[in-house]
């Protein structure tokens, strides 16, 4: 499982993805997983990475969750998704057949109950899930060979996108709580100080305990776990 | 007076580079019984790019054939067996194109796409493989009436 203390919630969302569509009885024939498109994919025989099953974070932004200056960062982001599922068949009817299965096993992840939850670890999540909140759009295509169909090998790619949402927050830390305020009254104004001695007063802001607060630099941004306590005594 | 290239160049490259192949004419002859053939096999590195624009590594593989030897040219859809000869490589293809109609008198060129059953994925959609999603490990509420 993740931690959400050093990896970001779309990362987690699209890894948790993946980590599903392995379980999926039609994916068990897929010789090759990949989350980057770093490693080529050997489509002669002898390589035998084929069929092969890709879920990509293919791109992230983030807006503002709300009115962007009233408050801590929030965020609203936007995540796409990209499956890319590859087979081989001379058959181009079977191919698009296969292909189209795939497409349909991918979407019907979604009827299950908990299909928008990610369980991961750490403070910055206080141990709950992250959520997708929404599937805004999605789409896909079937592709057969390189643009010229001249390749040696039949390969057909299911190529498809969801894109999904889901928030964030960067509350402030705060460790310099105010504690005390002093007050100087110098009085009539204009002032005079030959005339008029000015005093001080001194406010102790009493609370019912003590803040404390958590060395900053040791602690991941989270509001409910990393921001001054107030304890009751 | 024209160059026969037929004769004078291809002629001469075919006996020196052909090898011996088994054609299936099941596209342009159907029924036909297959018959040995010769051809210029050649193949050569390409890449076709992904989704994410992964590179899948693969080739172009292109037979050529002496037009004169062949009574009926090969079509999109033909089977072509190429065994194992004089330590290359051969393998089953079938045609996907057919170009290069005479390459200046007597010569065509065939682009070959290997012959496969299918590398596909394991099962075709139905309902009970579709749900077996296994559990993401997320609790559920427990509720007890008391």
């Amino acid at each position: 499982m993740l931690s959400a203390d050093i990896n970001s919630c779309s990362f987690i969302i699209r890894d948790g993805i993946l980590d599903r569509l392995k379980q999926v009885p039609t994916f068990q024939s897929v010789k090759r997983w990949a989350s980057t498109p770093m490693l080529r994919v050997q489509s002669q025989i002898e390589a035998n990475q084929i069929p092969y099953c890709a879920v990509y974070l293919i791109e992230e932004s983030m807006g503002p969750d709300g009115d962007a200056n009233h408050t801590e960062p929030r965020f609203l982001h936007t995540v796409k998704l990209g499956f890319s599922v590859i087979i081989t068949s001379t058959d181009d009817t079977a191919a698009e057949r296969n292909l189209d299965s795939a497409h349909w096993t991918i979407m019907n992840l979604l009827t299950n109950e908990r299909w928008s939850k990610f369980p991961a670890s750490g403070v910055w999540n206080n141990g709950e899930p992250i959520r997708i909140e929404g599937v805004t759009r999605g789409s896909r295509k079937h592709v057969f060979g390189n643009r010229s169909i001249n390749n040696e090998t039949p390969l057909a790619e299911l190529q498809m996108d969801l894109t999904v949402t889901h928030r964030t927050s960067f509350p402030p830390i705060i460790p310099d709580t105010l504690n005390r305020v002093h007050v100087t009254v110098a009085y009539p104004w204009p002032y005079d100080p030959n005339t008029q001695e000015s005093f001080t007063v001194q406010y102790d802001l009493e609370v019912l305990g003590a803040f404390t607060a958590n060395d900053y630099s040791t602690l991941p941004p989270d509001w409910n776990n990393a921001k001054p306590v107030l304890t009751v005594s | 007076m024209g160059v026969d290239f037929a004769t004078w160049v291809y002629l001469p490259n075919f006996d020196l580079f052909a090898r011996t192949l088994t054609f299936y004419p099941v596209a342009s002859q159907p029924g036909g019984q297959p018959f040995p053939a010769r051809g210029i096999f050649d193949t050569n590195e390409i890449d076709v790019v992904g989704m994410n624009s992964e590179i899948i590594t693969d080739c172009r593989t292109e037979l050529d054939i002496f037009m004169p030897e062949w009574s009926v040219y090969p079509v999109q859809g033909d089977i072509v067996d190429i065994p194992w000869e004089d330590d290359v490589d051969g393998g089953l293809f079938q045609v996907a194109d057919v170009h290069g109609h005479g390459n200046a008198g007597g010569e065509l060129t065939l682009t070959l796409s290997r012959y496969e059953q299918g590398r596909t994925l394991g099962y075709f959609l139905t309902k009970p493989q579709a749900f077996a999603v296994g559990s993401p490990d997320i609790p559920t509420p427990d509720i007890s009436v008391t």
